[in-house]
This record gives C-alpha cells, sequence and structure tokens, in this order.
C-alpha cells in the first residue's frame, strides 16, 4: 500500500476541502488544498502530485473544465483525477471529462480511500 | 308518306320542291316543241306538195308544148315544126324525170296511170308518116294533160291555222292551173277546127262544156282569189292577149261560129300565150306561197331553237335558283344550328342575324331570345355568385322554370351566405375572445388564419403571419424540433403536442405550449389543422426555476452532510484505531466544524419548512406588541459575532409595533446575511430605523457590496429566483430567503423593496405599520461593531 502519495484537494467549500485533507493526512497521505481552479493549476505546475480529488463545480473556471485541459495537456494527462459532486448524476459528464473515478456527496471514508488507493497503486508508470 | 317526306334531308325535300315546276316547264317545253316540229313537218310536207305542183305544172306546160310541136309536125312536116319538137322532147323528159325523182308518194309509178308510160310509142307514131297521126298525138297529149292535171292535189285544208294565210293563193294557184288546162283543151279545139277547116261547128259543140268547166273556174277563181291575186288577173284579163283569146272564145261559144279574125297559127299563137300568162300568174303564185311557207317554216324553225335554248335556260336557271336556295336554306339552318348548339353547350352571346321574316326568320329571332335570355340568367346567376343579391332580377313569366330556380337560387345563398357569414363571425368572435392562440392552416401546411390573441401576442399583422410568414417567429433552435413533431403527425392526421419557443411583440421568445389538431369538412374532407398556442412561459420558468432549486437545494443540504459524515467517519476511524493517541486539534476541528454544518443545515431545514407553510397558507404569526428598536440590536448583535463585517445601527425614534418579532427578525437577519454575503470586498453596513409615510416604519439594511441589476430588482422577492451567474458555490443558500421574507413583510401588512446600482451596493428596505412612536432623546447612533 502506498500511502506516501501526494494528492491535491480541489474545492471551494473550505470546509470540505480541509475535512478530505485530514482523513487523508490521517491515512498517511500528503495533501494540500486549492479553492479555486487557477490556484489548483499553479499548484500543479510547482509540485508534483501523484492524484487530485476535484469537485466538480468550482467558481470562476470549473472542476469539468480543469479536468479537461489537464487530460488534454501531455505533462499533467497521466494524472488521476477523482471528481466528487452533490449531483448525483454526474458521473457520466465527469469520466467524459477525462476524470478516472466519480464520487457523489456525501460519500464514504471507506469508498474514497478505495479508489485512491486503486488509482495510487495502479498508476501507469 | 307524311313520316317519310319528314326523314328526307332538307336538299331533297327542296329537290323534289324544284322537280315538279322543273317537269311541268320540260314537258311544256316539249309539247311546244313537238308541236312546233309537227308544224314544221306539216309545212315541210306542204312545202313538198307545191314543189311538186310546180313540177307538174312545168310537166303540163312542157307536154302542152310537145303536144303542138308534134301536131304541127305530124301535119305539116314543116322543119321549123321538127326543130321545135327536136328540142321540146328532152325538156319534156326532164320534166318527167324530175317529177319522178320527187319520190312523192301520191305520185307512185304516175306514168302507168297518165299514159305517159306510151308517150314512146306516141313520139315513134309521130315520126312516122302516118296520115293519122296528128289526130292520135292530139287526143293522146290532151287526155295526159287532162289526167295529169288532177294530180296537182294541192287542196288545203281551210282549217289548217299554218297555211291560212297562204290559203286564198294556194287556192287561186289551183283554180288557174284547172283554168289553164281547161283553157289548153278548147284552144287545141278551136286550132284543130281553124287548122282543119272541118266540122268546126262540131267541135264547138264538143268543146262547149268543157269551156263552161272553164268559166266555173274562172267565177271561183274571182270569188276566192285574194285581192291582190285579183289585181294582177285583170290586168292580164283585161288588155293581154288572155282577154283577146277569150274574147275569141266567147264570141265562137255565142254564135258557134268562127269568124275569120284568126288563122289557125295566129290563134295558137296568142291562145298559147294567153295560157302562158295564165300559168305564169299560177307559178307567180306558187313562188309566193312558197316564199311565204318558207319564211313559216323559218320562223317555226327558229322558234323551235329557241324554245330548246329556252328549255335549256329554263332548267339551268331552275336548277342554280334551286341549288342556291338551297345552299342559302341550309346556310341558314346550319347557323342556327350552331349556335343553337353552342347554347345547348352553355354558351352564351351567339351571333344570329334574323334574315327574313318567315319559319327560318322566326327560328333565328327565338333562338335570339333564348340567348338573349341565358344571358340574362347568366349576368344574374354571375352577380348572385358574386354575393351580389341585389340584383333586380325576377322569373320573367310564371312558366319561366330556369328564373324561378334561379330566384330561388339566389334566396338559398343569400340565407346560406348570411349563415355562413354569421356562423364565421361567431366563430372569429369566439376565436378573437379567446384568450389563448388560434391558429388554421389549410391542406398545404400554410396558415391560413390567425386570431387576435395570437396578433397581440406577436404584435404584426395577420398578413405577416400566412402561409408560411408565421415561421419567422419561431426560436431558431426550436425549428427542427418542431417541425418534425408537426410533420409527423399532419402526415398522419394525429393529434399533437409540442412546445417551443416564440417572439413576442416586444422580441422576446417566450414559451408556447401548442395542441394541433386535423380538422374536416362537414363531407369528412381534410381541410388542414386547427390548434392553439398557449403562453406558458411563466409555467415553464417557474418549472426550471424550481429544478433548479430542487438542484441546488440537494446540493446545499448535501454539502454540510458531506462534511459532517466526514468528519464523523473520520472521528470513528481515529478512535477505532487508536483514541488516545488522536490530537485534540483535530477533535477540536472536526466537532466545531460539524456544529457550524449542523447550524447550516437548521437554518436551511428551517427555511424549507417556512416556504411548505407559505405554500400551504400555515405561516402562522405570533402576534404580540414588541419594540422594534430591540430586536434590530439583538438580531445585529447575534451577527456581529461571528461576521468580520462593521453593522451599524441608525434610528430616529423607538417604535412599538404589533407582529411576530422572531418572525421580522429573521427578515432583518436574511438581510443582513445577504449583505453580508454579497459584499465580499466592503466591511461597512448600515441598518437604519426611520419614520416611514402613513404611519410606518422602515428599516432599511444598506450595503456596498456588488449590488443588483435593474432587471433583477424585482424579481429578486419572487420564489426560487436568483439572479444568474451567482452560483450556489459562490453564494450558498436556497434563494428563498428574500422570498420568505417577503411574505412575512406582506403577512404584517408592510412592504419590502430594494435600491440598487451594479457595483455599488443595495439597500434593502421594509415598511411596517407602527403602533407607537417615542422619540429619542440623543438622536445618535446606536453603534455596534465587532473588532473580528
Amino acid at each position: 500500500m502506498n500511502t506516501s502519495a501526494r494528492i491535491l484537494v480541489i474545492d471551494d467549500d473550505p470546509d470540505i476541502g480541509i475535512m478530505i485533507k485530514m482523513m487523508l493526512e490521517y491515512k498517511g497521505y500528503s495533501v494540500s488544498v486549492a479553492v479555486r481552479a487557477d490556484q489548483a493549476e499553479e499548484m500543479i505546475e510547482e509540485e508534483s502530485f501523484d492524484l487530485l480529488i476535484m469537485d466538480m463545480l468550482l467558481s470562476g473556471t470549473n472542476g469539468i473544465d480543469l479536468c479537461s485541459s489537464l487530460k488534454k495537456n501531455g505533462k499533467t494527462a497521466h494524472l488521476p483525477v477523482i471528481m466528487i459532486s452533490a449531483h448525483p448524476n454526474a458521473k457520466e459528464i465527469c469520466i467524459q471529462a477525462g476524470a478516472d473515478e466519480f464520487i457523489s456527496k456525501p460519500f464514504d471514508m471507506q469508498d474514497i480511500l478505495s479508489k485512491i488507493q486503486h488509482l495510487v497503486n495502479h498508476k501507469p508508470a | 308518306m307524311n313520316e317519310f317526306f319528314r326523314r328526307l334531308s332538307l336538299p331533297v325535300k327542296l329537290l323534289l320542291l324544284v322537280l315538279f315546276p322543273l317537269a311541268l316547264v320540260i314537258l311544256l317545253t316539249t309539247q311546244v316543241y313537238k308541236e312546233k316540229s309537227s308544224k314544221m313537218a306539216l309545212l315541210n310536207g306542204y312545202l313538198e306538195r307545191i314543189n311538186v305542183s310546180s313540177d307538174i305544172s312545168d310537166l303540163l306546160n312542157n307536154l302542152q308544148l310537145e303536144r303542138r310541136y308534134s301536131y304541127a309536125w305530124a301535119l305539116t312536116k314543116n322543119i321549123d315544126a321538127r326543130a321545135n319538137l327536136e328540142t321540146q322532147r328532152p325538156y319534156t323528159d326532164l320534166a318527167i324525170k324530175k317529177l319522178k325523182q320527187r319520190n312523192d308518194s301520191t305520185l307512185k309509178d304516175f306514168e302507168k296511170y297518165t299514159f305517159l308510160n306510151k308517150l314512146g310509142s306516141i313520139r315513134s307514131l309521130v315520126d312516122t308518116t302516118v296520115a293519122s297521126a296528128a289526130e292520135i298525138a292530139m287526143q293522146y297529149y290532151t287526155t295526159s294533160i287532162f289526167r295529169i292535171n288532177t294530180l296537182n292535189l294541192i287542196t288545203p285544208v281551210y282549217n289548217n291555222v299554218y297555211l291560212k294565210p297562204v290559203y286564198s293563193d294556194l287556192v287561186a294557184q289551183k283554180l288557174l292551173s284547172e283554168m289553164a288546162t281547161y283553157l289548153g283543151i278548147i284552144r287545141a279545139n278551136l286550132f284543130n277546127a281553124l287548122y282543119t277547116q272541118k266540122n268546126m261547128q262540131g267541135i264547138l259543140f264538143g268543146t262547149a262544156g268543157v269551156n263552161d268547166i272553164y268559166n266555173s273556174y274562172e267565177s271561183e277563181f274571182l270569188i276566192k282569189a285574194s285581192p291582190a291575186t285579183l289585181e294582177e288577173y285583170k290586168e292580164i284579163r283585161n288588155k293581154s292577149e288572155l282577154k283577146q283569146t277569150l274574147d275569141y272564145i266567147q264570141r265562137c261559144f255565142k254564135t258557134f261560129f268562127f269568124d275569120s279574125l284568126y288563122n289557125a297559127d295566129q290563134w295558137w299563137q296568142m291562145s298559147g300565150r294567153a295560157t302562158d300568162q295564165l300559168r305564169n300568174l299560177q307559178r307567180r303564185l306558187l313562188q309566193s306561197v312558197t316564199k311565204k311557207v318558207n319564211a313559216s317554216y323559218q320562223k317555226e324553225a327558229r322558234g323551235k331553237g329557241f324554245t330548246l335554248i329556252l328549255l335549256i335556260v329554263a332548267i339551268v336557271v331552275l336548277a342554280a335558283i334551286m341549288i342556291y336556295t338551297t345552299h342559302v336554306i341550309t346556310r341558314m339552318l346550319s347557323e342556327l344550328n350552331e349556335a343553337s348548339q353552342k347554347i345547348a353547350g352553355g354558351a352564351i352571346g351567339v351571333n344570329v342575324k334574323a334574315i327574313s321574316k318567315d319559319v327560318i326568320g322566326g327560328l333565328a329571332s327565338s333562338i335570339a331570345k333564348i340567348d338573349e335570355s341565358n344571358k340574362q340568367l347568366a349576368a344574374a346567376a354571375d352577380a348572385i355568385g358574386k354575393g351580389n343579391f341585389d340584383t333586380s332580377f325576377a322569373a320573367r313569366t310564371k312558366d319561366d322554370v330556369l328564373g324561378t330556380a334561379i330566384v330561388r337560387m339566389r334566396n338559398n345563398l343569400q340565407r346560406f351566405t348570411y349563415e355562413l357569414e354569421k356562423s364565421k363571425q361567431q366563430f372569429k368572435q369566439v376565436a378573437d375572445t379567446a384568450p389563448v392562440m388560434i391558429w388554421m392552416t389549410d391542406e398545404d401546411k400554410q396558415c391560413n388564419f390567425v386570431n387576435k390573441e395570437w396578433l397581440r401576442f406577436t404584435g404584426r399583422r395577420a398578413e405577416q403571419e400566412m402561409g408560411y410568414g408565421w415561421i419567422e417567429g419561431m426560436h431558431p433552435e426550436d425549428y427542427s424540433h418542431c417541425s418534425e413533431i408537426f410533420d409527423l403527425a399532419f402526415n398522419n392526421r394525429k393529434q399533437y403536442h409540442v412546445e417551443y419557443r416564440f417572439r413576442d411583440s416586444d422580441g422576446e421568445y417566450k414559451w408556447l405550449s401548442e395542441i394541433g389538431v386535423p380538422r374536416y369538412s362537414t363531407e369528412e374532407k381534410f381541410e388542414g389543422y386547427i390548434g392553439t398556442c398557449i403562453d406558458i412561459h411563466d409555467i415553464k420558468v417557474h418549472e426550471q426555476r424550481r429544478d433548479d432549486f430542487i438542484k441546488m437545494a440537494s446540493h446545499e443540504l448535501k454539502t454540510p452532510v458531506t462534511s459532517v459524515k466526514g468528519y464523523v467517519q473520520l472521528l470513528l476511524d481515529m478512535f477505532k484505531e487508536d483514541y488516545k493517541n488522536i490530537p485534540p486539534e483535530a477533535i477540536q476541528k472536526a466537532l466545531s466544524t460539524i456544529d457550524k454544518q449542523i447550524t447550516k443545515l437548521t437554518r436551511l431545514m428551517g427555511e424549507l419548512l417556512d416556504l411548505s407553510r407559505i405554500d400551504s397558507g400555515k405561516l402562522e404569526l405570533k402576534m404580540q406588541e414588541f419594540n422594534l428598536n430591540d430586536i434590530v440590536r439583538e438580531t445585529v448583535q447575534d451577527l456581529q459575532h461571528s461576521n468580520r463585517h462593521n453593522i451599524v445601527i441608525k434610528a430616529d425614534a423607538e417604535y412599538t409595533l404589533c407582529g411576530d418579532k422572531d418572525r421580522i427578525s429573521q427578515v432583518l437577519s436574511n438581510l443582513l446575511t445577504n449583505a453580508v454575503k454579497y459584499s465580499p470586498d466592503s466591511n461597512n453596513i448600515e441598518v437604519s430605523v426611520q419614520k416611514g409615510g402613513s404611519g410606518n416604519v422602515g428599516v432599511s439594511v444598506k450595503d456596498h457590496g456588488i449590488g443588483i441589476d435593474k432587471k433583477d430588482q424585482e424579481k429578486i422577492f419572487e420564489r426560487f429566483y436568483r439572479v444568474e451567474g451567482w452560483s450556489e458555490q459562490t453564494y450558498p443558500g436556497f434563494g428563498i430567503g428574500l422570498f420568505i421574507a417577503s411574505q412575512i413583510i406582506h403577512r404584517h401588512n408592510g412592504s419590502i423593496s430594494v435600491v440598487s446600482e451594479k457595483g455599488k451596493g443595495s439597500s434593502f428596505t421594509f415598511t411596517l405599520p407602527v403602533r407607537k412612536t417615542i422619540q429619542i432623546e440623543n438622536h445618535s447612533s446606536l453603534k455596534t461593531s465587532t473588532g473580528n
């Protein structure tokens, strides 16, 4: 189990972002939080992450657009993305945008952890 | 027979008509021609007979000459007499030959019974020296002459009309011939006596009968001859040899004695000339008769030719008249027939000229009348067809079936038209009164009617909407969807329902709900579609807002639940793993967040409950008197705790109201929360409590935030209304706060409004009726602020 993976959580509700950060750090991951898309892009540029967790709706550039642009960019296309949303029917649109996994809010901790683990361990070299 | 004649074609009838007179003309002409021909034949016969007479006369003359010369020769053997005889005989033969050649049936073998067959032997006798030859010859010639004279058969029938003009001449000629013959006998006998000087008295006695016959002929001649002939005869009779001869004969038979005035030769000479004179006269008469009869014959011949020409001309003229008449009548009748055919074919304005006043003319004018009447009928029917029911047309007679029918048709049409107009008017009234848009198409999908409501909605003229004109108003994005549904329904003649956006008179697209049904005539013939459109824009927008609200509400509710659930699971996990080593700050953070999120959830649920109460009319107010200023202060203080914003309260008096103070506090709290929420870059918020008009007090919350667009200012108090572009993430909340606030204020008989300018901030004010006002002595602001 690779728990040393670096994860970036992007959610414009700071309460959610911090909650996930706490949850994942407790499980040993190294976690950063961003509240806006542009902020996230900057961070991805500067640091290296193994996985992104982003809310589908962000103020400014939303999660869908951010995901698409990352997946189209050769440098960031390999980054696995877990999209989360309060809209239960948004899975399709997220997968279309290139997200690897979709989790609807509210989510189970075990669910998100197993998906993270799966994506991190099976990440293409 | 009558039936048969009727069936004959017109030319044949006319032919028959002309055939009878034509036949009659031919018959008559033939008759005339025949008559002429027989007359000519008759005349010809007479001419022939006259010619025969002439020839007989000629023969008699020659025989008399030969008798004289034979007698002289036989008696005297004188050389001169012989020469005369030799010369005379061929003439006599010639005369016989001529008469033979006449080939007349009355003269058939005349030589046999006129002694001429013995002429040869007599001549031989004369040529001999036989003593009695002279006597025998004299006797022979005299007998022969007498007999031949009887062959002159011209005994005209008095009543023969053709010979009437020459009748007397013919008779005279015959009598002269008799006279010449008898004179010849007397003369020969007297010569005989004078020459022989023997038995002279006996001869006179023997000849006296002949003389009497001569005299009787002369008497007859004098009676029957024409005056002109008599004149001529008297000329000869009174001064020539004839007078001398007859006077001498007269004397002889008176006295029965020969005086010595003439010797034999003298007598022969003189009496010979006298006989010639008679014969000449007879010949002249005969010639004259021949001439006249010939002229008559020529005239008849010409008449006959003329008759023939007349006949031919008559036939030709009659035939021409017949053909022309047949042609004209046939032509006239065929013109009438043509006109009748045209009329029968329904045409009017046929040109029929009334030509004559007979049956055909009558027929022509009847046809013209029919045509004229047809014209009137057609004009009337045309006028009626064009809706001109005031046409002065009336049945022309009481038997006028067609006219009566047209009048009835007019009356019926007028009634139908009136009823149709009425029905149309009613339909139009109904259609125009209906508060929905109504339209109709024809069987080719082309619009042919829209009602008043439609035109009111689109703000266009009816002509613009006809055909496919109305499609211009449809939202381009909805066109293909709508035409697909419409075409499918139309082709299957089914009812359909479709919703689309349509441009209204302000140029804005509004949602319409359209239902179309096929319409049929009373004969079940498909005539197109009729349909209605209802403006469902507000419903549609409301639905959209409700959908958005549900979406948003679920998001708004899920977000705190996610947070709470996440922390709870984390804490549970931590406790499960190793609860003693849980960092206290983590527990602190988790629990405080949980608390905050539950507060948020509580507020959201409160709002939802309020909304539900408002919807079901069960928003209950606990009415009581309370101090407005106190409530304002408490509410501000509550909010002040959890905010960095600086909220300033200004009041011009202390106001006591009657109402639900918790609800009023809720309204103010909502306004303040919004002010805080929509003023991310400004900290100052002002709350003022001021006297309004009509015993009201106004509470205003003024911020310096992002402001509200003019178009949104009125709608923000509507249920589910959220200003566009504000995402739930940016400004969380249900967007029903202002709706609930306005409902609460209205329940308190107050009002709520906003004044705002985009980018400069907003000022929300609600006014409420005042129970009591207490003036504040120290008119200063009540200031509270947080150091946060």
